[in-house]
């Protein structure tokens, strides 16, 4: 999905590959004819049949929709479980052959169907609608679907109905403990799943879920506690904050750790796959709280109240956060680019509380820019764009919004960003320094053991 | 040695996989036939009411035509008995009384369905208002061959009744269309 990036990302580096003279002007010629002639027609018949599987489950439900009168029932009810039992046999013949995707697009098939027997069933014996209830059900059946065959297309089904499931099961303030439960291993088994059977899409409907699972839990916590703004404010700035911070660092928590003690367990790339995944989504998340800690929070509240903290879906998202940053900034003393992450992550997590901790709108900026100014570094350090990409956004964002609101004075506003360029510049030239006099990068050491001069 | 061992787990992959799928259906089939159970033990053991509706006639991307069924008694007087203790998010049972002729009337609101008299139907406060009670049955829609919701959509609602299966702890089902008092659309389970 994202070749275009990667295509652009080799093409600069080839660039400056050639520049070093480490590849021959010739090479780099012929690695981007090879590129430009990889034209993805290889996957054509997968996403032909993809979309065609779409289509037929359409048509189906179409017919499910006709409503036809003169079917005895039974015959209906036989008939949803031939298709039930032909669509699971058709997944069964691709997989004895050994073709892999068309059977997880069978089984995917087989669970629409799935899905569409158990609304053809509602319809034809009107059944109450209860589309919490349809939806735990068909989430029960795609996830078999996804464990016991490993279909990716059958996970996000799932994840589809549990996200349903989550947002449309009963009222805030009914405190139901055992939903919550279910709640809690539903979101276990879907996340599992994409470690253990890496997809990219399978991956994001994960962690959507995690989200949802989350913001379900903060409601069911905001209704009891009936607070004002104020409160709320607080509590989702530090909830949020920290469930981002924690996805940003629980991967190289992980890996300082394995990298420090004698055993190493072994990692899959699906592990190191979700890890990403969970950075993407924690730098984007923390991108947007920190742009809003400035430009919104102090328009819907006057002063968010330091009690919103002590509430567990805050509480416990922000120790777990402030947990791993303090065992990270102690794991990685002898590794800078680590630490430089744990740095970042933590300045933002800062900057996303410090509307609590202040109503001063000239700390608040000056955090807020520092956050996003790390996090462009950030990206920088460990090349990757998303990361870039977000943290540019956000400081673009905040930036015109401290043009237009204006700090203080003009005076006060061009003296702001007077000293917050020239911190910027001295910090550069230092570095530039730095890296000349070590001939590398501050980045190149990145195993404990390999002391920074 | 080994290589006979390999060669006869690769003769009995394909065989577990398809045990894989055989156990898939089942489960889903088993998972569709849960609403099927429930719905078949409420028309057996329930008894039939008549409610009064205000249908509309919408279609539904999945379900095809269908009847909106506005219950009367999804509106409840607050001069119900019962009906100034409850609150919106409440689970409550509403007890019937039926009518020699035409639909049953709400004649009580309780918590508990021991409360609620002989025959009672469950459902859950959606809202509470000055003068009445919002009430959810979780009966919202009755589903018609293609074309015929526009008929009743068309006819006046007082010839309009609903049968309704009502099980001993609460529980309800629609099974029948009624208007003008014979069955416009049967609905049993079989």
């Amino acid at each position: 999905m994202f070749d275009w990036a990667y295509k652009k990302r080799l093409k600069d580096d080839l660039e400056l590959w050639v520049e070093k003279g480490w590849v021959s002007s010739a090479d780099a010629m012929a690695i981007l004819k090879e590129q430009d002639q990889d034209d993805g027609r290889s996957r054509l018949p997968m996403a032909l049949a993809g979309i065609g599987m779409v289509c037929v489950a359409l048509a189906l439900l179409a017919f499910i929709a006709a409503n036809w009168g003169a079917i005895p029932k039974s015959v209906k009810l036989v008939g949803i479980a031939l298709l039930v039992v032909a669509s699971n046999g058709l997944a069964a013949i691709a997989a004895s052959r050994g073709r892999k995707g068309i059977a997880d697009l069978a089984t995917g098939f087989a669970t629409l169907v799935f899905l569409g027997g158990m609304a053809l069933v509602g319809q034809i014996f009107h059944l109450p609608t209860d589309w919490p209830g349809g939806a735990f059900l068909v989430c029960l059946g795609a996830l078999a679907a996804a464990w016991l065959t490993g279909s990716k297309t059958s996970l996000i089904v799932a994840a589809g109905a549990a996200i349903t499931w989550q947002v449309m099961r009963s009222d805030f303030g009914a405190t139901p403990l055992l939903e919550d439960l279910i709640g809690l291993l539903l979101l276990v088994a879907i996340f599992a799943h994409p470690v253990v059977h890496p997809a990219r899409i399978s991956r994001w409907a994960a962690i959507s879920l995690l989200w949802v699972t989350y913001g379900r839990w903060f409601g069911e916590t905001a209704d009891l506690m009936n607070s004002g703004d104020d409160v709320i404010i607080a509590m989702l700035l530090a909830g949020t904050g920290g469930m981002a911070a924690a996805m940003m660092l629980i991967d190289p928590v992980a890996d300082l750790f394995v990298k420090w003690s004698s055993d190493r367990p072994m990692r899959g790339h699906g592990h190191w796959l979700m890890a990403r995944s969970l950075q993407d989504v924690g730098i984007l998340v923390l991108s947007v709280l920190i742009v809003l800690a400035l430009v919104l929070v102090p328009e819907v509240s006057d002063e968010p109240a330091l009690k919103g903290l002590a509430a567990l879906p805050a509480l416990v998202p922000l120790a777990v956060a402030l947990a791993l940053l303090v065992a990270g900034m102690l794991l990685s003393y002898k590794t800078v680019k680590s630490g430089a992450l744990f740095g970042a992550t933590g300045l933002a997590l800062v900057a996303v509380l410090m509307p609590v901790l202040t109503a001063n709108i000239l700390v608040l900026a000056a955090f807020v820019l520092a956050a996003l100014i790390g996090f462009c570094a950030l990206g920088t350090w460990y090349n990757n764009r998303f990361w870039m990409l977000c943290a540019y956004l956000g400081l673009t964002a905040v930036a015109l919004w401290l043009l237009q609101v204006t700090i203080g004075s003009l005076l006060g506003q061009s003296l702001f960003f007077l000293v917050a360029g020239v911190v910027l510049l001295g910090m550069a030239l230092w570095l530039a320094r730095l890296m000349r006099r070590g001939g590398r990068t501050p980045g190149q050491p990145d195993v404990p053991g390999e002391v920074q001069q | 040695m080994s290589t006979a061992t390999a060669s006869s787990s690769a003769q009995q992959r394909p065989r577990s996989n398809w045990l894989l799928w055989v156990l898939l259906a089942l489960i889903q089939l088993g998972l569709i036939s849960i609403p099927l159970v429930d719905r078949l033990t409420v028309q057996h053991s329930g008894t039939a009411v008549p409610l009064a509706v205000v249908p509309v006639d919408p279609r539904d991307l999945l379900r095809g035509d269908y009847v909106v069924i506005n219950l009367a008694i999804g509106a409840l007087s607050r001069t119900v008995p019962g009906a100034d203790k409850v609150k919106s998010g409440d689970s409550i049972f509403v007890g019937l009384k039926s009518e020699e002729a035409g639909a049953a009337v709400p004649v009580l609101i309780a918590k508990e369905r021991a409360e609620a008299g002989d025959l009672a139907i469950a459902g859950t406060v959606r809202a509470v208002f000055e003068d009445e009670i919002r009430v959810d049955y979780g009966i919202d829609a009755f589903f018609l061959p293609e074309g015929e919701g526009l008929e009743i959509e068309s006819m006046d609602r007082s010839r309009i009744l609903l049968e309704v299966v009502v099980t001993e702890d609460g529980r309800s089902l629609p099974v029948n269309l009624l208007v003008d008092g014979k069955a416009f659309r049967s609905d049993a389970i079989f």
